[in-house]
């Protein structure tokens, strides 16, 4: 399949702004996590801003972007539908959130947070923090709605490409925890950023980051070593009917140029690529974890550690996308002759 | 709606292809391009069409294939025309989001609606045959319409009231007619041909069907020998004899 970068950054950017709102909101209704109305406004913000450049990535790529609205109308049947409008009702705890935390902050905490996350972690340990938390009923509600509503929204993405039979490589019982662990990953280790940034003690959260990136680390590799095992759903003695003939091979191409089918599902990656990509991918999982581990074992949360962290997680991330798309055959591609 | 037809009526309009006689002409792609470019999905878009990389959407489109028997090694070429199959299960009208996409029950003709469609091309996705084709100066998805607007058009003589693709096949490859109905000409000539659909496995449940071409008439080993006893000549003495009175 055509990596078309629209809908990797779409994936990618709304998945991880999902995980993040996952996490946050997990982390706080678990108790691991004060619940800090200026933590929830500033990660919730930062989940906000994924999940709606990912949400416009994904509609600008449309042959008909004004028409976007129309996209909510099938839940009934289509997975994108329901993915839409999962994405539009996640907006409603997100915005209470938002809003909520925004009116509970303390005076002058809207600076102040943005100074206490730069400077030392000590300063941001003193009582500033605790004065209001987030403790009404109706947050609670809205923080466990808040995670429901992000968990199936990134489920809906993945029952997308789940549902298509004619892709082997995306039709198969890996790609639904593929990409809720993926969002969840990337969630947590925003969280702990924001954790280490904030100055609260990491406790469960780091070492459950470490736990979701080996998970997801470890079930991507069991993905690719069984897709490399998997026997073709359709060939192309099924494909045009002649198998009982002989073996099907293409003498004449239906045309001389690249159509759309061959440009949108005939895209076919070396085998030399997908293996450095896949390479690129195990190393910069590695630099996740590692740094992770830094940060939540061994206390070294130097910005520096952070930012190669995340900047490792972008990488990982999208080199992960790409070689789901790029990998991934389509059925059609067997009347061209690609096996 | 995208969900499917309910109470679906029972006919099923759909094309009958036979294998055995196709020779690849391409008079039915020519000829479903022209009349669908002026038809219900028209414009059909055409970039550079006498240029360099010519691009452009067709419903209908003949792969050529060889097909070499593991037996025998011997090998056949079969021409290989493919359009929508007009499935009952048709999963690229499930997928779509807006409703653009749609099966109609009273005659199981897969249509698109170019007002609603939006464009996302996950039709495309959902279709293993490649029925579906993006134009990207319409925005939409393009298809087969099976002719909707000839097989009812009353201002066509009843003759003509069949896809443009069936009135111009030269050798009679292509049938139109009720899938639906056991006792139509199309079922019949299935049931009698052994028709069968493309990509079972799939489970989309095409209504289009294809006629295998019937088996090779392989030569014989008698047949054999003697054309070989022919091609080589007498032997031995009559050898001797054949040489010194041909020169």
């Amino acid at each position: 399949m055509h990596p078309a970068s629209s809908v990797i950054i779409f994936t990618t950017f709304s998945g991880t702004g999902y995980g993040l709102m996952m996490v946050l909101l997990a982390t706080m209704l678990l108790g691991w996590l004060p619940r800090d109305p200026s933590l929830v406004l500033y990660g919730l913000l930062l989940s906000f801003a994924l999940v709606t450049i990912g949400l416009l990535s994904s509609t600008l790529h449309l042959g008909h972007p004004e028409r976007a609205w129309r996209a909510i109308s099938q839940w009934r049947s289509s997975w994108l539908s329901r993915e839409g409008l999962m994405a539009l009702i996640t907006y409603v705890p997100m915005g209470v959130l938002i809003i909520t935390a925004f009116m509970n902050l303390p005076d002058n905490e809207v600076l102040g947070t943005v100074e206490n996350a730069v400077t030392s972690v000590a300063a941001t340990m003193g009582e500033g923090h605790m004065v209001s938390q987030l403790h009404d009923t109706w947050v609670s509600v809205m923080m466990v709605l808040g995670v429901i509503c992000a968990g199936l929204t990134v489920f809906t993405t993945a029952m997308i490409y789940r549902s298509l039979k004619p892709v082997a490589h995306w039709h198969n019982g890996f790609v639904v925890p593929l990409y809720l662990l993926m969002s969840l990953m990337a969630g947590s280790m925003i969280t702990v950023f924001f954790m280490v940034g904030f100055g609260y003690d990491l406790s469960y959260v780091g070492v459950s980051s470490m736990a979701l990136i080996f998970a997801t680390f470890g079930l991507k590799l069991n993905y690719w070593r069984a897709m490399n095992r998997m026997e073709p759903t359709s060939t192309m003695e099924s494909a045009t009917g002649l198998g009982h003939l002989g073996k099907v091979s293409v003498l004449e191409q239906a045309h001389t140029e690249d159509n759309y089918l061959m440009k949108e599902m005939g895209y076919q990656v070396a085998r030399k690529h997908a293996d450095k990509l896949k390479f690129y991918y195990r190393l910069f999982a590695f630099i996740c974890f590692l740094t992770i581990t830094a940060i939540s074992i061994w206390q070294f949360n130097q910005w520096w550690v952070m930012a190669i962290s995340a900047l490792s997680l972008i990488i990982s991330l999208l080199v992960e996308r790409w070689l789901f798309f790029a990998e991934a055959k389509h059925a059609v591609a067997l009347y061209y002759g690609k096996k | 709606m995208t969900c499917l037809p309910k109470e679906p009526s029972g006919k099923k309009l759909g094309l009958v292809i036979d294998l055995d006689i196709c020779v690849g002409c391409q008079a039915c792609t020519v000829n479903c391009k022209e009349w669908n470019a002026g038809g219900h999905s028209n414009p059909l878009h055409d970039k550079d069409p006498y240029g360099g990389e010519p691009d452009g959407v067709w419903f209908n489109r003949v792969h050529g294939y060889e097909v070499t028997s593991e037996e025998t090694g011997n090998s056949q070429t079969v021409y290989f025309p493919k359009s929508c199959l007009h499935c009952d299960d048709a999963p690229c009208v499930t997928v779509c989001p807006t409703g653009a996409s749609y099966k109609r029950s009273e005659d199981g003709i897969v249509l698109v609606n170019a007002e609603t469609c939006i464009g996302c091309k996950l039709c495309s996705w959902a279709c293993p045959y490649g029925a579906r084709e993006y134009d990207d100066t319409q925005g939409v998805m393009k298809k087969c319409t099976m002719c909707v607007d000839r097989i009812y058009n009353e201002n066509l003589s009843e003759d003509a009231r069949v896809p443009a693709c069936v009135s111009s096949c030269p050798a009679g490859a292509r049938h139109f007619g009720d899938l639906g109905d056991p006792n139509s000409g199309v079922s019949q000539l299935v049931e009698a041909r052994g028709g069968y659909d493309l990509m079972p496995e799939q489970e989309t449940k095409p209504v289009n069907k294809y006629l295998p071409p019937r088996a090779k008439q392989h030569m014989k080993e008698e047949t054999g020998k003697q054309l070989k006893k022919q091609q080589d000549g007498p032997k031995g003495l009559m050898k001797l004899l054949d040489q010194a009175l041909s020169w």
